[in-house]
């Protein structure tokens, strides 16, 4: 059995899951990017900080806070993708699937 | 003979009170039975169904190697998945089911196993995928 999570790690998770309910908000045909966008910002920010700075993940999770807030936002109807992300989305793929039940 | 006459009176009028009463608490009552009866029907979600679909969301992901993807896999120590994965499965796992797990809930999972434990113990709002067990009894939303 993995170790329990800590309550920063979990409120990371908390954070991911969040953003991750916002992606599904937005319509399929830009669901892509923000997809992109989140994974992409989550792993490359979490290999960007020692897991003991507290204080730098406690930054990161505000500043992440208040960007997802703003994303939920059904104005927000795109989000840029650089090369830099799509180059990165190639090497990391995350689901390639997406099983589809006829409702 | 007045209280006679009262007696007299107040008997068919308490026969009429009793007898809608009778009339309407059968069809409720019959009503409730098949209620439930379709119900356990609808709920009847097979753990080995739970389980294909479960694994089959696991084969959408490129980190997950089919050929270790079994029942019992952990996430982590079997599939090479580390927590913000495991979030991933999870809300693709949700998305399947159409149900939402809470966040508590959501972080425990660890294996393949105990996701589909939790889906069977998992009660939604779209009762077409409940099925029973202890989350039921903890979820008051739960029908």
């Amino acid at each position: 059995m993995a170790p329990r999570h800590s309550g920063l790690q979990k409120d990371v998770l908390a954070l991911y899951r969040r953003a991750l309910r916002m992606v599904h908000s937005k319509p399929s045909a830009v669901r892509e990017n923000f997809d992109l966008f989140v994974r992409y910002t989550f792993r490359t920010r979490a290999s960007s900080v020692s897991p003991r700075d507290v204080a730098a993940i406690e930054h990161l999770l505000r500043h992440g806070r208040r960007q997802v807030e703003i994303y939920e936002d059904s104005k927000v109807r795109n989000c840029f993708v650089s090369r830099e992300m799509m180059e990165w989305g190639q090497q990391h793929g995350g689901r390639t699937s997406r099983i589809t039940h006829p409702a | 003979m007045s209280f006679l006459r009262l007696a007299a009176r107040s008997l068919p009028r308490s026969g009429a009170l009793l007898a809608p009463r009778t009339a309407t608490a059968i069809p409720q009552f019959r009503g409730r039975v098949f209620q439930s009866a379709f119900f356990s029907a609808e709920a009847g979600l097979s753990k080995g169904d739970i389980t294909a679909r479960v694994i089959d969301v696991l084969k959408g992901f490129e980190k997950v190697s089919p050929e270790k993807l079994t029942e019992t896999s952990r996430f982590s120590e079997d599939l090479g998945l580390d927590s913000l994965d495991a979030v991933e499965v999870v809300m693709a796992v949700e998305e399947e089911f159409a149900i939402e797990i809470p966040d508590e809930e959501a972080d425990e999972i660890k294996t393949v196993q105990q996701g589909t434990s939790l889906r069977c113990v998992t009660a939604t709002s779209n009762s077409s995928y409940c099925s029973a067990i202890e989350y039921i009894a903890k979820t008051p939303e739960a029908k």
